[in-house]
Formats: structure tokens, C-alpha cells, sequence
């Protein structure tokens, strides 16, 4: 066997669609993951305990540019996702920095907002439904740093390599991810911050 | 194999398009969407987050109506992002995604009404009578 057959069978493992309906079913795994922690929330969000209830969190205002911040960055990647498949390189990696920048926006706000809380003695530890708050807010938090670091690897990646099957795979899976992140914080602004303001 | 991927590279867009509106890469068999669907899964997710906001920040309808109509936004929004973002549909591409995403969906539905349930239930049980 030649080393350019062997890489041929190696590359072939490492793409295509199967691969990415890998990372699906992870996504899923995922979705259970969250909805253990969104029920969590719904049985204790009552038990404050004399502390602040979901209504005294962070202002609507305030909720409302994350959520603008959140949805535009999954704008951005779906758009660079087009850039890849038109082979446009450069054009790309600018949409994901985009991304980025607007992930990186929303994550610094949320360490606002937690900062603020825990400063004013209303930490997790304060009741059962501060513990439930930063559990799910503090868990789609981490997923997105997490998202915001694969970001950067995958940037630096495709400057060296370019646009490859393999490149091509990985970001396609970032960009599961990262829709998907979107997507739990539909819920998480609807049911913790909104509801919240409603069920006074 | 290496001579037709390379012959792709080289030719620099490596778009088919499928009877679907979605478009399918050839290279990697991934299914992707046009600027146009992109453009119109934002602008509807932005005019619902936009509603849901008005809603609770203006103190329309009553409370509990509130609650229902914020629901329904949530679900609405979740469906416009999953078909507009990630492609979910019922081409054969897609379609053991969508079974997988049912079968969550079922799981998800199970744990949240179930604890829900487990919980309230418990909650009246363990209360002096």
C-alpha cells in the first residue's frame, strides 16, 4: 500500500456525513442533558428561601441584547458556513471572528450579571433557586466558552490548512454546536428571565 | 478518489443543487442553506424574540394568557431555527436526524412532565392535612 492510499482511508474516516450525524446524536445527548437541569429549575424556582426571585434578576433590557448578541453570532456562522462551501476562505474566517466577537459579548455580560449577584451575597449557595439558576444559566454559559475556544482553534486551523473535506467536517459540527447553544437559550430566556418577570 | 477531489478543489464552488431549496455540498455530503434562508430564519426569530419581549415588558394580555402565548412563541422560535439553521427536514439527508431529534423530544417531554408531576405530587402529599 502506497502512503497516499493509506491517507486516502484515513481522511475518508475523518469526513462526511456520517461523521457529522456523530456529532448530531451528541447534540441530543445534549438536549437531555438540559432539560434535566431546565425540570430541575421548574420545581425549585419557587424555593428562594427569603432571597431574590427569578423577577429580580438582570433587567429585561439587558436579557434582551443577549439574546440579539446570541441570535445574530448564529447568524454570522450559518454565513460562513456559505463562504466554506463557495471555497471562500478568508471570507469565512472573518464571519467566524464575527461569531466570536459577538459570543465573547454575551459571555461577558452574563459575568456581569453573576458577578453582581454573588457580590451582593446571592451567590448559588443563597437558595434552591439561585442553585438552579446558576446551574442552568452557568451550564449553557460554560458550553458556550467552550464553543467560543473551538472557535479560535478552528480559525487557526483553517488559515493553515484552508478549506478541506476534514476542515470542512469540523466546522460543520461548530456549527451544530453553536445553533444549538442558540437554541437552549430560547428556552432559557423565555422560561427563566421572562416567565420570571410574568409569574411575580 | 484523489484526482476527483482534487479536480473539486480546484473548481472552487462545490454546490449541487437539490430539488429542495436546501443545497448539499458534494464533497462532504453535508446539507447547507442559501443567504436567502439564513436571512429570512433571523428575521423571523428576531420579530418573535422581539413580540415575546414586547409582551412581557408591556404587560399586554393577562398574566396567565402571558404565560401560554410566551410557550407558543419559545416553540415557534425553535422550529423556525431548526429548520432555517440547522436543516432539519424530511429529505432523505436529514431524515435520521429527524428521527433522532423525535426520539429526544419524546425523552425530554418524559423528564420535564414527569418531574414536574413527581414533584408537585410530592410537594401535596408531604403537606399536614
Amino acid at each position: 500500500m502506497t502512503t497516499a492510499v493509506m491517507d486516502n482511508h484515513h481522511e475518508h474516516h475523518d469526513t462526511g456525513d456520517n461523521y457529522v450525524f456523530g456529532f448530531w446524536i451528541y447534540i441530543m445527548s445534549d438536549c437531555i442533558l438540559f432539560a434535566t437541569i431546565f425540570a430541575t429549575y421548574a420545581v425549585l424556582y419557587q424555593g428562594t428561601f427569603g432571597g431574590p426571585g427569578a423577577n429580580e434578576l438582570a433587567s429585561i433590557p439587558f436579557v434582551f441584547v443577549e439574546t440579539m448578541l446570541l441570535l445574530t453570532s448564529s447568524f454570522t456562522y450559518g454565513l460562513a458556513m456559505l463562504s466554506i462551501y463557495k471555497g471562500d476562505k478568508s471570507r469565512a474566517i472573518s464571519l467566524i471572528i464575527i461569531t466570536f466577537i459577538l459570543g465573547a459579548t454575551f459571555i461577558c455580560m452574563e459575568l456581569t450579571e453573576f458577578s453582581h449577584l454573588i457580590h451582593e451575597g446571592n451567590s448559588w449557595q443563597r437558595s434552591a433557586f439561585l442553585s438552579a439558576f446558576f446551574t442552568l444559566v452557568g451550564t449553557h454559559g460554560l458550553h458556550v466558552v467552550f464553543g467560543l475556544i473551538w472557535m479560535l482553534l478552528l480559525v487557526t486551523q483553517l488559515s493553515i490548512h484552508g478549506i478541506t473535506p476534514v476542515t470542512k467536517t469540523k466546522l460543520s459540527c461548530l456549527g451544530l454546536f453553536w445553533h444549538f447553544l442558540d437554541i437552549v437559550w430560547i428556552f432559557v430566556f423565555s422560561i427563566v428571565y421572562l416567565m420570571g418577570v410574568i409569574l411575580k | 478518489m484523489d484526482i476527483r477531489i482534487l479536480n473539486r478543489l480546484f473548481n472552487g464552488s462545490n454546490i449541487k443543487m437539490s430539488t429542495h431549496k436546501q443545497a448539499i455540498d458534494e464533497q462532504t455530503g453535508n446539507s447547507h442553506g442559501t443567504v436567502k434562508s439564513y436571512v429570512i430564519g433571523f428575521t423571523l426569530s428576531v420579530i418573535i424574540t422581539c413580540i415575546a419581549f414586547y409582551i412581557v415588558a408591556y404587560e399586554t394580555l393577562a398574566p396567565e394568557s402571558r404565560v401560554v402565548v410566551l410557550v407558543l412563541l419559545a416553540l415557534v422560535q425553535l422550529l423556525i431555527q431548526l429548520v432555517f439553521f440547522l436543516h432539519l427536514n424530511t429529505s432523505s439527508k436529514a431524515r435520521w436526524n429527524l428521527v433522532s431529534f423525535i426520539f429526544t423530544l419524546v425523552v425530554v417531554l418524559i423528564l420535564v412532565f414527569g418531574s414536574l408531576w413527581i414533584m408537585f405530587s410530592l410537594n401535596y402529599n408531604m403537606m399536614a392535612h
